[in-house]
C-alpha cells in the first residue's frame, strides 16, 4: 500500500443546513503548492483530499483532465486509503476529458477519508491540469 | 394519530449552493440517532419542504437491503402525487442498487412551497433499507 502523504483533514460541514457538500482537489503540477485548491502530489503517494462524514450519501464523482499531462504515462486514482481506486481507477492523464465515477457511490456508514494517488510516469509531470470532485449529502433531515 | 409536524426548509438563501432533503428508511431496525425511519404502508412520512420558487434536480437512491413482502413500492412525492419526484419504478425497492439521475413528473420549478413525502406500498414488509436524496436549488442568482 502506498504511504499517506499528508495528515487527515476532518470533514467541514454546516450542520443544520440542507446543503449538498463536496470534496474537491485541483492538481496542476506547474503551479506548485500553496494556492488552494491546487494540490501538490508525489508519485505513488496517497494525498488526502478530504473526509466524507459517517452516514453520508455520496451522490456523484468525476475526474476531469483539463489539459493533458506531459510527459505522457501518468495516471490518477481516487478512493479510500484501503481502496485507493474506488472512485476513479487509474485514469489516464494523457488526454483532456471528463471521467464520471460509477463505483463507490451511495450510503457510507463510516467516516471515509478520500485520497488521490498519482501513478505511472517518472518523477513529476511537467505540465497538465486535473480536477476531482465528489458530491455528498450528509444531513439526516 | 396526531398529524405529523411539517418541517420547514433549512437553507442559506444567499449562497450558490445546491440544497437537498434526504430520507433513510430501515424497515427492520431503524436507528433514530442515524436519522432512520420505518414506514407504515399507506401512511405518508414527511421528509422536508421545498420553498416556493425552488428548482428540483435529479435525485439519487441507494437500496441497501431489498424490500420483502408482497409488491413493495416506495414513492417520493407530494401529498397528492406520491411519485411526483422519485416514483417507485425509479427507486426499485426490490433490488439492492445505487442510482442517480432519477426524476419524476414534478421535477423542475416549484411555484409554491411544497411539502415532500415518502410513502410505502405493499403488504407484509418487514425488511428493506433505502436512502433517497432529493437535491434542489433555491437561489435566483
Amino acid at each position: 500500500m502506498t504511504a499517506l502523504l499528508y495528515s487527515k483533514r476532518p470533514a467541514r460541514q454546516y450542520p443544520n443546513m440542507q446543503a449538498v457538500h463536496a470534496i474537491r482537489a485541483h492538481y496542476k503540477p506547474a503551479a506548485g503548492p500553496g494556492s488552494a485548491p491546487i494540490v501538490p502530489m508525489t508519485l505513488n503517494k496517497q494525498v488526502h483530499i478530504g473526509t466524507i462524514p459517517a452516514g453520508a450519501m455520496i451522490l456523484a464523482s468525476q475526474l476531469q483532465v483539463i489539459s493533458a499531462f506531459t510527459p505522457t504515462g501518468y495516471k490518477l486514482s481516487v478512493g479510500t486509503p484501503s481502496n485507493p481506486t474506488l472512485f476513479a481507477n487509474v485514469v489516464s492523464l494523457d488526454a483532456a476529458g471528463i471521467t464520471p465515477g460509477t463505483t463507490g457511490l451511495g450510503y457510507v456508514p463510516d467516516e471515509t477519508p478520500v485520497v488521490a494517488t498519482l501513478s505511472g510516469g517518472l518523477g513529476s509531470p511537467a505540465t497538465g491540469e486535473a480536477d476531482v470532485l465528489l458530491t455528498f449529502y450528509w444531513n439526516k433531515d | 394519530m396526531p398529524a405529523q409536524k411539517i418541517k420547514p426548509w433549512r437553507g442559506y438563501p444567499s449562497a450558490n449552493v445546491v440544497h437537498a432533503m434526504r430520507v433513510h428508511v430501515n424497515m427492520a431496525s431503524p436507528s433514530p440517532s442515524l436519522g432512520q425511519v420505518a414506514l407504515t404502508a399507506g401512511t405518508r412520512f414527511h421528509i422536508g419542504t421545498l420553498p416556493a420558487g425552488a428548482f428540483v434536480l435529479p435525485a439519487s437512491k441507494h437500496v441497501l437491503v431489498a424490500f420483502n413482502g408482497t409488491t413493495p413500492t416506495v414513492d417520493v412525492g407530494t401529498e397528492t402525487v406520491p411519485g411526483a419526484f422519485v416514483p417507485s419504478a425509479a427507486i426499485a425497492p426490490g433490488a439492492v442498487a445505487f442510482a442517480g439521475g432519477l426524476s419524476g413528473p414534478n421535477h423542475g420549478f416549484q411555484a409554491s412551497e411544497t411539502p415532500v413525502y415518502i410513502v410505502l406500498g405493499g403488504t407484509g414488509i418487514t425488511a428493506g433499507e433505502v436512502d433517497v436524496v432529493l437535491p434542489f436549488y433555491i437561489s435566483k442568482d
